[in-house]
This record gives structure tokens, C-alpha cells and sequence, in this order.
């Protein structure tokens, strides 16, 4: 059995160990002196291990290859290196021994997928993994790691909600499993240690601006990023228990790989604009609306505060808002330099990089970041002891006016006013307009400090056995600020720095993650058993605290807190999170060929009461690789199969600290000397975990050797005892409770990816993939949804993005006035009862499309992202029409009089209350939604590397381009996020280079 | 070799018992969190005095910044100005524009802030009334806090039966009770609100009294408890209560108007001081300008043109900005409108001169006609106006309605609720006011209420 286990490559870590244990007092005798080279066929192999077989003599070739050990003639040498073939060598030349080491292919072809706590070669993989790496990553001149990830990943639903940098994405795998928006979130785990995803920001410094919030993600370089794990089913995401309902989003950073240190520089410079416009008004038709509009109100002149229609503003005056107010060119720029290298024992890389973006809005605003990162790995010769450490350090400051001007550029008045006058100055037209150019004065800025760092230390005490402690700590610092100096407004209110003011939230989360681990990996009854036990044990500290100065000598002073006459604090929210698991996996796999996984945790979280703290998880998954099987191996074609499938529970946490408890806290304001305590929430001292049971099956095939690549899986989630803040009318004083809800959300979904090899010759290469995923979600059970405060919400049997809305019936060629069917039959159309039309905004199926061709130097990449579904379109977005805001110019096909057929009612100033309120059912009717797929190049890259003859590194020119065009019959601005108060998604285009020595 | 593996053995032995012993120290301890220096529990609030006046410190700011009666955007003294006839709002980008051109909907969102934020009010009332009933404070301290809660519960109450006709009134925090509660007619609310008032008054007068007119004390609740019975029409009780209070030997009539609104003025019942010291009052802040055209609203030429000739009110109470061809006006009442080192004025609640039209009104309702002219010349002369020299009940009672509107212009809707309550406010409004609708006297409820809660149908007619 021992000597089988010798040549067992797989097995060769453990042999060295184990014969180290038996053989430590066997010394050889009359050594001497053997010297040697090693390389491949590129050239020398230096950091290779060399060891002296049944013995502890160990050497590794220095930075030429070459080695010197003690051995004699006869002795039998075993030369090891990651990546290649183990070869053993018999002395015959004790004097020179060169030695051409050979590439393992199958290591090669073999990827290692991270799943978390493990790894795992993809074709023995149970669960389900979806993975981009740092190839795709680098092709896309983004910051986010999340733009990165778009289109790319099936299952995987990510949606940009603003082009203003550091803005919010929102992130679903495999749909929407909890009935709160914020208990969706996945869990983000950045090289083993959980990244804290929740949000540091103060709405009220920042909704302004980033309308949906900060992405915490923003503060991580696209560049430093080796891979980007997605966990998704049961079998993958339970050993994450209770924070893996939601999936898991492993990111890997890059790591440095032995051999010559390496340098590494990448640069890239680029342009961005808002790509779709809406085709709005002119000021003639403008006004004839208004003028409309007051005629129809009855008005018999315009009144004297229409300064737009009255003469009070020039009538010819013509200027295009969207232009003025987001035309502008965001200039992007971004380097990244690393140096990598070591030898096969210790390795290192550090890396650093700098990214810059303007603006499209007017005015000088630029987000800027900055980072380092290292990462050093050791382990001792004999490979008993590994040491790893790593950290990243990153700073961004992201300056931007406080105030997204975007629905201003729909809305303003065509022929408003110059923004400003001769002097320079803002022009209030006499008080006439709420100058837009205003919201320039007011600042936002908000600094963002990061370090995540890690060590890990391993021992492998003996043969088999594995102890493994990780120990992580993050601290995450915003400063947000807002400064609104009284230059903002009007000069009529007489105001001066007195009124000056400035807000500000100081935010720190803090955290520590420690994980001793024992694992055990042996082969038993023929098969490969891998075992592992752990525990976790998490803190995190989070401290917020937001004042509110106002009163300023001088507007220079401004950001100067202590200058302030008057500070008022806006309140301290601390809080502390702990969490403690136990966690543990079983993997079998027998003659390659089946697998089965069993995972499981333990998880206790104080964000839950006393009694309900602690709960267990669990997951089986097993995969069976029929193609080894000997029916199967005749046949030719098929290179591949495989069915996997898993079981399993997983849970989720994330509804914040202290709900359980009643709780008062300090306002921020006082009255008369005494700081105000209030009551901070509804409590409920019994909810308890949220569970979600995950079942998954799929079939992978490989064709024609795997130039074919086929997966499909079907999925099904159910997401059971919601934990949810249930909505209450404010007749209870708040708007929600946390409490368990005894509905079921149901996810299912079939996800294909298809992968294939065209063209694969010495010059020309074509590759392309697709990703489809086709998800459905709905609510099966909800015991007297009716009774319930969801009644009007949620319907069971559909999806939880709907919204029960009128059915609009069209215009009364008679009234003018809209019609929605009267679905009770009552003669009046009330919210409660008539909003029966069911619009489900989940996509009905969504994914990618990437092409890859190669054709001697020349590369071209590009992706296309689709998305199949239905949105709120303008009809929702846009003001009652004849109000003094501009409207597309579909909105001029108005009723005039009996018997007209045209599709709007008449224009109003507000004052027919039957137009207006018909209009607002309009808006909440099935008219206001409409079909918002779209087909976007999400990314293209074209790239050229040049010959070694002219220059002696490697170097390669592109020019890529992020959402480069969009094809849609959407009405609106952009189907990927409808909206119309917030900026839509740049599209960016950029060269670049990228040298490497 | 055996030794050594020994020597191994038990360094990995060791090892393991420390990976084991952490590994098994999963438990319970761990994942307890101390709160965090930032919140309380609710108990240790009312057990201490500092904390439980701070719980109520909270109540008085929440009425200075957000709840209806506060002087800003959110308050009825702009909003309900806007709505009748004393204000012209001209900014159209504002919530305020909808309650100036009478076009409110369901979904209009000043009008669900003013009832959310009277909940959430009524909500911390009610948490303060349990919390002292476990509370070891001592008696005085006590039934002070509870009659001041109790009062702002019934304070709240009346001005959304007011604004939104029949709604429910909550008295407890349990929100299994109060998600589903159901709407009372305008007769239980007000024997709710009275019964509330009159246990404050009782508590009130048996603690401790509260030091200034800061404050909700024994003569607070007077006050607003003959305003209460005057909108029930129970006179008799109306100008008991005025009367005590005008008797009480606290307040002095302040002869200058001047002086009125300064806030050592001896005529404040009682009013609310802004959160900073130095700050100048929601209500001059929103309606002082300085250049025209008004950036966001003005006095209605409604209201200027009806002050009588001589009137010194229309001098002293009211500003105006004039451009080449035309002038505006604006309330005048308070007068410092920015920040200086110390605040000259606070938002006046409640003041004495209400309370001579409350008897007066009240008087000439039981007939008493002398005793009710007796009162409302009191006012009249201060501004410079002759007596009034009718006998007859109606041209008093209007007499007493046009006193009420030039004294209690622009302060907290007075003009509005006046209309209303004497059934004028159709024949008022209509003909000035473009978009008034006879449905217009109550406000929507809002629509997400209804939706939560179907108990508030139905929703008010004419939305």
C-alpha cells in the first residue's frame, strides 16, 4: 500500500510528509555533492523543489535553476514544482544532472474553482459555481467590481442604478428571496474575510446625489482581483449558514507566482458620456402647452407667477437642458502597476494603483482612488508550515455637487433662464426660477478608508492531517460630508454665512474574523475522503455619529467644523455584531468518478433574542461523471458528463442590530437644554432566523474533446419564515416591524451556459460563451395575506416584484379624461379595490453573450448583456403635463374637444382635479409600464501586443468600451435601471497599455 | 525514532486540544452584545428623571421641527395658510403649491407627512404614559410628565379630527392594536380629547408645575381645553376655562403689539423655543423676504384687504417688499428672520388675546352680549380700532370671526378651523379660490394608510 501511495502523484505531499516521519533518523552515508539545472521548454525553472527520495534532504534551484544536493550515485531524486509533472531521476551522473521538466496538462485544464473554505477542481465540483477571473475583469475600464461582473455570470442579476461613481448596484443571485429590498443582499467574502457590504453612508448627506445610496464594493480595485467566485446553490453556500441564503461572492485577490519577479504596468485613459437622450420639447411647443394648460383651467389671462408663459422669461429663449446638465465628458483615468515574483517557497506580490473620474455634470467634480496591496505567501521546505499574509489598503474621496441634476435636465423649462448673468453670477431672473446651476454650490464629499487584511497560518502536524487558523481584520472609515453655502440661495431671502451649513457623518466599522480549521484529506475504501471541522468567530463593531454645523463667519470656513456658531449633533448610532459558528464538510470522492459533499453549520448571531440565537444548516450535494463510465468512454464524441445535484438549508441575518430590543436613543436635537431620547423602533423580542431551502440539478457535457462545453441546471429556492419588517400604517407610529412571517418565496430557474471553441488553429482563434438564465419568482404561501398589511403588495402565486396597478382603458373621446376599468363593478375606481392588473418587473430571462477571437497579436473581445423584461416607463416618471416642466414630445398628443381620439387628456395647471387625479391613476395604471428589455454591448475590447522585436517586454495596446450602444423600444432613458432622477450609466471608451518584464 | 514521533505526537496532540477547545466554544456567551453607548432600554429611561425628561425634551422638538403646528414647510401655519385665504404661494416646485391651488391628492406628500408625524407623535405620547407607569420616579415628577404627555396625545388628536374628519384614536403602543385600528366619529373624538384634558389638568395640578410657558402645565390645558370646547360648542365650559386662565393673575395684557411676539412677552401662554439658541423662528424664517417677486409665497391680497382702515396690526404686524410697479406683503408677527447670537422670539403656541375671542364667542353663544363685546373691544383697541357698537348676535359673532382672523393671522390655520367650524369656509372660499372644492374642508387620508389599513375606509370624499 505505501509503495502504490509513492507514485501516487496526488498523494506525493502527503508521502513527503509521512516518510519524513519514518525516515527521520535515516541518515544517508558518504554523501556528495550532485549539481544540476532545471528548466522547461521556455528556458530555466528556478524555486523547483528537490528532494532526495526517502529521505529529508531537500533543496530548490536558486534564480538560474540550478541546485547542488547531497546524493550519491544511485540515489533516485525527486524534482517537484507547482504546475508541472513530478519527475523523479536516478543518479547515473552524480557530477551534472539537467533536467527538462514537463507542464502538467491536466493541472492545466483542470481549474481550480474557490469555493470559500475549500477548493475544488471544476469537473468534481457538487455545487453550483459561476466564475469570472481576472482576464474578463481587466478587459473593462470600470472601478466597481461589479460592473465587471455584468452579463457575465449566469444566475447572476446586477444592475448599475446611477453613473455617478461610488453609486449603489443592486445584486441578486438567483432572484429576490426576501420580501425587505435590504434582505437580499449577497455575502461578500474577500479573500476569506467577510467584507462588510452594508452601508456606511447617511442618506440624508448623500441621497442627493447617489440616489440609491454608496456601493461599499467601490473601494475595491477591479485590478487587484484574481478571480470572483459567485456560490449559488445549496451545496456551495451552506457551509456559510446563516449569511448564505442570498449566495456567496468570493473575491480573490491576485497573488504573486514563483519564478522571475515580474513587473507589471497597466494604464488606461478614457471618455464618458450619457449615451441615450430623451427627445423633449421645444420651447414653442412648450409654451403652447402651457397656454393650453391655463386655457383649459380657465384661466382668460396667464397668471402673474407664469414666468414662463407670461413674457417674465424671454419666449424665444431655447436651450437643451440635457445638454447643459449631464452632456458633459467624464474623463477616466487609471494605472496600476504590481511587481510579483519569489521563489517556490516564498512568493509576493505588491501591487498599487490610482483611478480618476470626472464628471458629465457641469462643474469641476472628480471621484478619485487610490490603493495599495501585498500579499506574501511562505511555506517551509518540507512543507509542514505555511504563512500567508496579505492586505490591501485603499482611500477614495469621491467630490460631487450634493445634488444629481439629472430630472432637471428633463424637466426644466426650455426657455428658463441663462444660469448665470454677465457677471458670472448666478441668475435668479428676479426671483423667477429655482436656478439648477444653485446645486453646484452645495459639495458633497464623502472619504472612504479601507484595509482589509489577512493572515493565515497552516500546520500539517502529520500524513493526512491539517490545522489551519485564518485571522482577518477590516476597518472601513467614511467621512461624508455636505457643505451648502448660502450662496445657494436666492439673494432675495437676504441671507448671508450666518445660514451657511454643513453636515457631516463619520462612520468606522471595524471587524475581526478568526477561523481555526482542522482538516483531513485520505484515501479510504478506494476513494479520496476530505474532511474538515471549524469554527468562526466574528465581531464587528460599527460607530456613526453626524453633526449638523451651521452659521459661518466666511463660506471659506466652511468645512471647518469648529468655526461653526451653531453645532447640533444628528445623533450617535454604535452598534456591535457578533457571530459564532461551527462549520464542518465531508467530501468523498470514489474512483473519480462520484462525489458527494456534505456540509454543515452551526451559526449563532446576536441579532437575534434570547432562545433564538442559534440555529443549523446543512447541505448534501453529489456528482456523478458518467462519462468515465465504461458505456460511455466508447463514445467519441462526448468528452464530458456529468449530473450533479444538492440539498440543503441555508439561512439569513441581515435585518440589523437590536430589533429585539426596546430601545430609546438620543435625537441629535434638544429643546431647552435637555438632548431629546426617543423610541428608535417597534420591537419584537421573538423573531428568529429567516431559512431558505435550495434544491439544484444539473447536467454538464463536454464535446468534441471539450471544444463544446454544455450546462444546464435547474434550480428551486424556498425562502421560508421571512424575517421582514412588515409594513404597518403610521397610525402604529412607525412604518414597519420586524417580525417572522410565515410566507414562502419561491425561486426557481433554468440556467444554461454554453461554451465553445470555434475556431482553434495556430493564428486564429474564435471562443465565444453564452449565458441565459430564465428566473421565476413567486410567492407560494402567505397565511391571510389578506388580512395582512401586504394585501395591496403581494399576490400569492406571483412574483414579489409586482405591483398591482389600474387597468387603463384608454381616453373617454367624450371627456377627455382617462378610464381604468372598474374591476368590482362599484362606479368608482378606488385604489383598493380596482388596482387588479398584476405587472411583474422580473426579468423573464436575461444573460450574456461574449465573443473572443484571436488572430496572431490581435485580440477582440466583446459582450453583449441582454435582458428580457417589463418596466416603469415615462408615462410613470414624468409630471402632470402642463405644470411648467417640459415633457417628451410624445406628450403633445392631447384631447381638444368631444370626439377627439388621441391618446392623452387635455393639459392642466392642476386645477381640473378630475385630470389630475385620473392622471395619477394613469400613473399607477398598466400604461405606465412597458416593455424595458434591451440588448446592451456592454463591453468591447480590441487589443494589440507587440511583437518582442520591437520591444523586449510584453506589451499590448487596446482600446475598450463599456455600454457602447444599447438596443431597446424602451420608453425612457435607460431600460437597465428606469428612472428619471438619476444618472444613467456612462458609456465609456478608453485606450490603454499594458506592459509587463 | 520512536521518541521522536512521540515528541510529534504530543505537539500535535496539544495542537488538536486547542483546535478542539476553540472549535467547541461555540456558545451562547459569545454572541451577546452589550448595547451600545448610543441607545437605551426602555426601562432604564423611566427610572431615571434625566432620561425621562429627555424621552419628553423629545416630544417639544419634535413640535418645533416637524409636527404640524412647527413653522415650517411641514406645518399647517404655512400649509393650511396656503390652503385658505391668507397666504399666496408662488413657488410651484413646492408641496405647498398643491394646498395653495386646492389640488391635493391622496398621494401628496406634505399632507402624509403632517399625519405621519402626528402618529409618531401621538406613538412617543403614548410610550412615555406606559413607561411612567412602571417607573419608580416619584409622584410629582410623575403625574407631571404624564399630564404633559397625555395633553400632547389629545393636542395632536384635535387638529387631525380638524384636518381629516373621522380618525382613529390611539391611545396604546402595542401595534397588533393599533395596525388595524378603526376611525371614530367627530362626538367620541372629542369626549376622547376632552377626557384626555381634563385628567391632564387634574395631574397637572396635583404634581409639581412646570417652571415657564416652555412647558405644558395646568394653564396650557386650560387654554386649549376651552379651545376645545369652543370648537364642540360646549360654551358654557369654553369660557370657564378662559376665564381661569385670564384670571389666574399669570399672564398680563401687553399694550405695545410690538411686544407681542417677543418672547418674554407676559401675554404667552405658551410657546416653543427653537432648538438652538440664537435661531430665528420657522414661521419669520418662511415668511420674511427682502426682494421680489416673492421667492416662495406672500400674504393673499384677501387678507390685506380686509384689515379695517386704522388698524395699527396691518403696520406693525405686516412687511412688505415693493419693486417698480408692485408690492407684496408678508406676516410680520415675528420678526427676527436670521440667525443672531440670542433668539428675540419663540413659536407661540398659544397666547392670551385667543382666549379673550374664545370668551368672547363663548359669552355671546350663551347671550351674554356685553360680557362678549367687553372682550373683543379688549382687542380692538390695542390696534387702534374703535369699539364695536352692534347688539346683534350674528354681526357680533361676525365681528368676533373678522377679530379672529386679522388678530390670529398666519398663526398655526386659526383662519382655516374658523371657517370650517362655523360653516363658512364654502361660501368664503369658493369665489376667490379657483380649485376649491366644497369636499375640500377635510384633507385626504393618505392613500398608503388606506391600503394598510382598510379599517380607515372609507377615504374622505372628493378624493
Amino acid at each position: 500500500m505505501k509503495k502504490i501511495l509513492l507514485f501516487k502523484r496526488n498523494s506525493r505531499l502527503c508521502c513527503v510528509l509521512f516518510l519524513q516521519l519514518l525516515s527521520l533518523s535515516a541518515m544517508a552515508f558518504q554523501q556528495q555533492s550532485v549539481s544540476g539545472t532545471v528548466s522547461d521548454a521556455q528556458g530555466v525553472l528556478p524555486g523547483v523543489t528537490i528532494t532526495l527520495k526517502n529521505s529529508t534532504t531537500q533543496t530548490i534551484t536558486d534564480q538560474n535553476g540550478n541546485f547542488l544536493i547531497n546524493a550519491q550515485r544511485g540515489d533516485v531524486l525527486v524534482f517537484d514544482y507547482i504546475g508541472y509533472l513530478t519527475l523523479e531521476v536516478l543518479i547515473t551522473d552524480p557530477t551534472q544532472i539537467d533536467v527538462v521538466m514537463e507542464p502538467d496538462a491536466t493541472l492545466l485544464d483542470e481549474v481550480e474553482i474557490n469555493a470559500g473554505y475549500y477548493t475544488v477542481k471544476d469537473r468534481e465540483r457538487t455545487g453550483s459555481i459561476a466564475r469570472v477571473t481576472a482576464k474578463d475583469i481587466e478587459k473593462q475600464p470600470v472601478s466597481n467590481p461589479l460592473a465587471a461582473m455584468q452579463g457575465r455570470m449566469a444566475g447572476v442579476s446586477i444592475t448599475q442604478t446611477t453613473g455617478v461613481p461610488g453609486g449603489a448596484f443592486e445584486v441578486q443571485i438567483r432572484g429576490k428571496n426576501s420580501l425587505r429590498a435590504e434582505g437580499n443582499t449577497p455575502l461578500y467574502i474577500v479573500d476569506g474575510i467577510p467584507f462588510g457590504s452594508e452601508n456606511l453612508g447617511d442618506v440624508s448627506i448623500s441621497s442627493g446625489i447617489l440616489r440609491n445610496g454608496l456601493s461599499p464594493l467601490n473601494i475595491l480595485n477591479p485590478n487587484d482581483i484574481e478571480s470572483i467566485e459567485v456560490l449559488k446553490d445549496a451545496d456551495a453556500t451552506s457551509i456559510y449558514g446563516s449569511r448564505g441564503a442570498n449566495g456567496v461572492v468570493l473575491i480573490t485577490t491576485k497573488k504573486g507566482k514563483a519564478g522571475k519577479t515580474k513587473f507589471n504596468v497597466t494604464s488606461y485613459t478614457g471618455i464618458g458620456h450619457v449615451s441615450r437622450k430623451l427627445d423633449l420639447m421645444n420651447t414653442e411647443q412648450y409654451l403652447a402647452m402651457r397656454e393650453q394648460a391655463f386655457l383649459n383651467d380657465g384661466f382668460t389671462e396667464i397668471p402673474n407667477y407664469a414666468y414662463d408663459v407670461n413674457g417674465t422669461w424671454d419666449r424665444e429663449r431655447y436651450t437643451d437642458w440635457q445638454k447643459e446638465l449631464i452632456g458633459g465628458t467624464a474623463y477616466t483615468n487609471s494605472i496600476y502597476g504590481s511587481v510579483s515574483g519569489g521563489s517556490e517557497t516564498t512568493r509576493f506580490l505588491i501591487g498599487g494603483t490610482h483611478y480618476k473620474e470626472t464628471t458629465v455634470f457641469p462643474g469641476d467634480f472628480v471621484y478619485k482612488k487610490a490603493g495599495v496591496n501585498f500579499n506574501i505567501n511562505h511555506h517551509s521546505i518540507d512543507k509542514k508550515f505555511e504563512v500567508s499574509l496579505s492586505g490591501n489598503y485603499t482611500v477614495d474621496k469621491n467630490n460631487q455637487m450634493a445634488f444629481d441634476l439629472t430630472q432637471q435636465a428633463y424637466t426644466l423649462a426650455p426657455n428658463s433662464p441663462e444660469p448665470y448673468n454677465e457677471q458670472g453670477e448666478l441668475n435668479w431672473a428676479n426671483s423667477t426660477w429655482n436656478n439648477p446651476y444653485a446645486e453646484l454650490e452645495q459639495k458633497y464629499l464623502a472619504k472612504n478608508y479601507n484595509l482589509i487584511s489577512n493572515g493565515m497560518l497552516l500546520y500539517r502536524p502529520f500524513k493526512d492531517w491539517e490545522l489551519k487558523a485564518s485571522l482577518g481584520f477590516t476597518d472601513a472609515t467614511l467621512d461624508e460630508t455636505k457643505t451648502s453655502p448660502h450662496t445657494m440661495f436666492d439673494p432675495a431671502y437676504g441671507l448671508g454665512s450666518e445660514v451657511s451649513s454643513l453636515m457631516l457623518n463619520n462612520a468606522r466599522m471595524q471587524s475581526w474574523n478568526f477561523e481555526p480549521q482542522i482538516l483531513y484529506n485520505k484515501e479510504v475504501f478506494g476513494g479520496q475522503l476530505k474532511a474538515q471541522i471549524g469554527a468562526t468567530f466574528q465581531n464587528r463593531s460599527r460607530k456613526q455619529s453626524g453633526y449638523y454645523a451651521w452659521g459661518f463667519s466666511s463660506n471659506a470656513l466652511i468645512n471647518n467644523l469648529s468655526a461653526a456658531s451653531n453645532i447640533s449633533s444628528r445623533g450617535t448610532n454604535n452598534s456591535d455584531y457578533r457571530y459564532n459558528a461551527l462549520f464542518g464538510r465531508i467530501n468523498y470522492g470514489y474512483k473519480d468518478k462520484y462525489f458527494m459533499n456534505l456540509t454543515g453549520r452551526r451559526d449563532g448571531s446576536s441579532r437575534f433574542g434570547p432562545g433564538k440565537r442559534f440555529a443549523n444548516f446543512g447541505a448534501i450535494g453529489a456528482a456523478w461523471l458518467f462519462s468515465k463510465e465504461a458505456t460511455f468512454e466508447n463514445i467519441s464524441w462526448l468528452s464530458f458528463g456529468k449530473l450533479r445535484g444538492s440539498y440543503g438549508i441555508t439561512g439569513s441575518d441581515l435585518i440589523g442590530d437590536y430589533k429585539y430590543m426596546n430601545t430609546y436613543g438620543l435625537t441629535g436635537v434638544g429643546y431647552d437644554g435637555v438632548m431629546g431620547l426617543e423610541p428608535i423602533q417597534l420591537f419584537n423580542p421573538n423573531f428568529s432566523w429567516e431559512s431558505n431551502k435550495k434544491i439544484e440539478g444539473a447536467l454538464e457535457l463536454g464535446f468534441l474533446e471539450d471544444r463544446l462545453s454544455l450546462t444546464v441546471a435547474h434550480y428551486r429556492n424556498r425562502s421560508s419564515n421571512q424575517l421582514v419588517g412588515i409594513p404597518l400604517p403610521s397610525t402604529t407610529g412607525f412604518s414597519t416591524v420586524t417580525a417572522n412571517l410565515d410566507a414562502t418565496v419561491e425561486n426557481t430557474g433554468w440556467e444554461f451556459e454554453l461554451g465553445s471553441s470555434i475556431i482553434d488553429t495556430e493564428n486564429f482563434k474564435w471562443n465565444t460563451s453564452l449565458n441565459l438564465t430564465m428566473p421565476k419568482n413567486k410567492l407560494i404561501a402567505f397565511p391571510n395575506l389578506e388580512g395582512s398589511t401586504y394585501a395591496n403588495q403581494y399576490v400569492i402565486g406571483e412574483a414579489l416584484d409586482i405591483q398591482r396597478v389600474y387597468h387603463f382603458t384608454g381616453l373617454n373621446p367624450e371627456t377627455g379624461i382617462y378610464e381604468f376599468e372598474d374591476f368590482d363593478g362599484d362606479g368608482v375606481i378606488t385604489a383598493e379595490n380596482d388596482r387588479e392588473i398584476i405587472i411583474n418587473t422580473t426579468p423573464e430571462f436575461f444573460g450574456g453573450l461574449e465573443n473572443n477571437f484571436r488572430y496572431n497579436n490581435w485580440e477582440l473581445d466583446f459582450l453583449f448583456q441582454f435582458v428580457k423584461q417589463v418596466g416603469r416607463n415615462y408615462n410613470f416618471f414624468t409630471p402632470l403635463p402642463g405644470l411648467g416642466n417640459n415633457l417628451p414630445k410624445d406628450f403633445m398628443d392631447v384631447w381638444q374637444a368631444p370626439g377627439d381620439s388621441n391618446l392623452l387628456q387635455p393639459y392642466t395647471v392642476g386645477l381640473n382635479t378630475e385630470v389630475s387625479q385620473a392622471h395619477n391613476k394613469f400613473k399607477n395604471s398598466d400604461a405606465a409600464f412597458g416593455d424595458a428589455s434591451f440588448i446592451k454591448l456592454k463591453n468591447i475590447s480590441l487589443s494589440y501586443t507587440l511583437p518582442k522585436l520591437i520591444v523586449s517586454a510584453d506589451c499590448r495596446l487596446y482600446v475598450q468600451a463599456q455600454n457602447l450602444f444599447i438596443i431597446t423600444g424602451y420608453k425612457g432613458v435607460d431600460p437597465e435601471y428606469p428612472s428619471y432622477s438619476t444618472l444613467p450609466p456612462l458609456r465609456v471608451i478608453s485606450i490603454g497599455v499594458n506592459l509587463s518584464l | 525514532m520512536k521518541a521522536i514521533l512521540d515528541i510529534n505526537n504530543k505537539i500535535t496532540i496539544l495542537f488538536g486540544m486547542i483546535m478542539i477547545m476553540l472549535l467547541s466554544h461555540s456558545c451562547e456567551s459569545f454572541v451577546e452584545v452589550d448595547l451600545p453607548d448610543s441607545q437605551l432600554t426602555a426601562e432604564v429611561v423611566f427610572n431615571d428623571i434625566a432620561t425621562a425628561e429627555a424621552a419628553m425634551a423629545n416630544i417639544y422638538s419634535k413640535l418645533v421641527n416637524q409636527t404640524l403646528v412647527c413653522g415650517n414647510s411641514k406645518g399647517i401655519t404655512l400649509l393650511l395658510g396656503s390652503y385658505a385665504d391668507e397666504l399666496h404661494t408662488y413657488n410651484t416646485g413646492i408641496g405647498e403649491f398643491q394646498f395653495f391651488q386646492n389640488s391635493l391628492t391622496a398621494i401628496h406628500m406634505d399632507n402624509g407627512a403632517i399625519w405621519n408625524n402626528s402618529y409618531n407623535l401621538i406613538y412617543v405620547a403614548n410610550a412615555i404614559i406606559e413607561g411612567l407607569k412602571e417607573s419608580p420616579l416619584n409622584e410629582n415628577d410623575k403625574n407631571r410628565l404624564l399630564s404633559e404627555a397625555l395633553f400632547i396625545r389629545a393636542f395632536i388628536h384635535f387638529y387631525l379630527l380638524n384636518l381629516y374628519g373621522d380618525i382613529p384614536y390611539v391611545t396604546t403602543t402595542n401595534y397588533e392594536v393599533n395596525a388595524s385600528i378603526e376611525k371614530l366619529v367627530a362626538t367620541e373624538l372629542y369626549s376622547l380629547i376632552i377626557s384626555d384634558l381634563e385628567e391632564a389638568k387634574l395631574l397637572s395640578l396635583s404634581g409639581t408645575e412646570v417652571g415657564s410657558n416652555l412647558r405644558v402645565g395646568s394653564n396650557v390645558i386650560r387654554s386649549f381645553l376651552a379651545r376645545v370646547y369652543l370648537y364642540d360648542k360646549q360654551w358654557e365650559k369654553a369660557e370657564l376655562e378662559a376665564s381661569l386662565v385670564i384670571d389666574s393673575g399669570t399672564y398680563n395684557w401687553v399694550a405695545s403689539l410690538e411686544d407681542v411676539f417677543l418672547k418674554n412677552s407676559t401675554s404667552t401662554i405658551w410657546q416653543l423655543k427653537p432648538t438652538n439658541e440664537g435661531v430665528a423662528t420657522q414661521e419669520a424664517q418662511n415668511f420674511v423676504f427682502s426682494l421680489g417677486p416673492p421667492p416662495n409665497r406672500a400674504l393673499n391680497e384677501n387678507l390685506i384687504n380686509a384689515f379695517e382702515a386704522g388698524d395699527l396690526r396691518r403696520e406693525k404686524w405686516v412687511g412688505s417688499v415693493t419693486t417698480e410697479n408692485e408690492t407684496w406683503y408678508y406676516p410680520y408677527k415675528y420678526k427676527q428672520y436670521t440667525n443672531e447670537a440670542i433668539s428675540s422670539e419663540y413659536s407661540i403656541m398659544i397666547r392670551l388675546e385667543e382666549l379673550y375671542l374664545i370668551r368672547a364667542e363663548a359669552r355671546l353663544k350663551q347671550g351674554h352680549i356685553d360680557g362678549a363685546k367687553a372682550d373683543l373691544n379688549k382687542i380692538r383697541n390695542r390696534a387702534g380700532l374703535p369699539d364695536v357698537i352692534s347688539d346683534i348676535e350674528e354681526e357680533l359673532l361676525d365681528a368676533i370671526l373678522q377679530e379672529r382672523r386679522i388678530e390670529l393671522f398666519s398663526e398655526l390655520g386659526h383662519r382655516f378651523f374658523d371657517l370650517k367650524r362655523t360653516d363658512k369656509i364654502n361660501a368664503v372660499l369658493s369665489p376667490i379660490k379657483q380649485g376649491w372644492n366644497a369636499t375640500d374642508v377635510l384633507l385626504p387620508i393618505p392613500e398608503s394608510e388606506l391600503l394598510l389599513n382598510p379599517n380607515l375606509l372609507p377615504q374622505n370624499p372628493g378624493y
